[in-house]
């Protein structure tokens, strides 16, 4: 039973790191392409952090996988926000193609 | 920074907060990488004192308190929202039709400058559609993925929920 | 389970080849930093899956240390001194 709900939790990290990476390929600016990595690889994470954490064993071990987590929620949100504001004070609202 | 007159007692405090603060995160943190071995080592005290003993070196950062009975509740509010924005990214990327209308808002924030802010621009990245691109003063640049979303209604919910977790002290003392 | 482990890593893996596709096709410097974005994520689920897969726990600080890294990088691609020809084509 557990089994099974963590291979359901990560099949579906998996759907949403396709996602991502499909958004990556077919997006057409570098911004929107942010959006794709960013949103859905984080889920995507998330969800697959999820899938262990129900095979886990130790407490600890729990907490770990969470800060894991945490720090690539932090690291992607201030990556994002760095190479958004770099592609803006080069080329503003234009698209950068 | 702090008022003068207060400045002395309250800087000690501070710091004193800062130290056991530290030194009981560290402990935690030690704690959880090694996964409950070497509590006994040398290197968890070495590790652990040297770290809660660096805050007593490095100047203080501008103060801010985080309101602990509203966390439960914008940590529920954050896992929906950006469950919300992965499904959205997800369904525009994967969908063969790929149904997007960017474009750029500008959003002026009431939140003062500091932890408070950082914070709300880094959420704004995570949460649907939406994608934190400058801040000049108080006036946000932000990309988003569809110009049709009611966008500054959920920036605004999201204001609201960071400035319930952040206390924000006298502001006048702050911005000078 | 440690087959459909397996098997979920290589997938993880060739998502991050479909992503590098854009990276390695630009066509502006902005995309290419999104390499360490994609490495950093894709690459924390992929030591996490392997860590039980193979029951190597010690993967796991090693995804840590992706996570980590994974900032640094970004910051360091941004802050890079702008070199002239970077953003042709």
């Amino acid at each position: 039973m557990i089994q099974g709900m963590s291979v359901l939790l990560i099949l579906a990290g998996l759907v949403f790191f396709a996602a991502g990476s499909a958004g990556m390929l077919r997006f057409p600016d570098v911004y929107t392409r942010l959006h794709a990595l960013t949103k859905a690889d984080n889920l995507g994470l998330g969800l697959v952090v999820l899938g262990l954490i129900l095979q886990a064993e130790t407490a600890a071990f729990v907490i770990k996988l969470l800060i894991i987590w945490a720090l690539v929620l932090v690291a992607g949100a201030a990556a994002c926000h760095l190479v958004a504001q770099r592609a803006w004070s080069r080329f503003g609202a234009k698209e950068e193609r | 920074m702090p008022s003068v007159s207060t400045a002395r007692f309250s800087r000690r405090g501070a710091r004193v907060r800062r130290f056991v603060a530290t030194l009981v995160l560290a402990a935690l943190l030690w704690w959880v990488l090694t996964e409950g071995q070497g509590l006994a080592s040398p290197f968890f005290w070495l590790a652990v004192l040297g770290a809660a003993g660096a805050t007593l070196v490095l100047p203080l950062s501008r103060p801010f308190g985080l309101r602990p009975t509203a966390l439960p509740r914008f940590a529920g509010y954050f896992l929906r929202a950006s469950v919300m924005g992965g499904v959205d990214v997800a369904r525009r990327a994967l969908s063969p039709a790929m149904p997007l209308e960017p474009g750029f808002v500008r959003y002026t924030t009431s939140l003062p400058h500091g932890a408070a802010l950082t914070f709300f621009m880094a959420v704004i990245s995570l949460l649907p559609g939406t994608l934190s691109v400058r801040l000049q003063g108080r006036l946000l640049t932000i990309h988003v993925l569809d110009t049709g979303l009611p966008i500054r209604e959920s920036l605004e919910a999201l204001e609201s929920h960071v400035s319930r977790v952040f206390v924000m002290g006298p502001r006048p003392e702050d911005d000078r | 389970m440690t087959a459909f482990l397996l098997a979920a890593a290589l997938f993880l893996l060739a998502t991050i080849a479909a992503g590098m596709v854009r990276v390695l096709r630009g066509p502006s410097a902005g995309d290419r930093m999104l390499a360490a974005q994609l490495f950093g994520t894709t690459g924390v689920a992929i030591l996490l899956i392997l860590a039980e897969a193979l029951g190597q726990s010690a993967l796991v600080d090693v995804a840590l240390v992706f996570a980590l890294l994974a900032a640094v990088a970004t910051v360091a691609f941004v802050r890079k001194p702008e070199d002239p020809g970077e953003d042709e084509t």
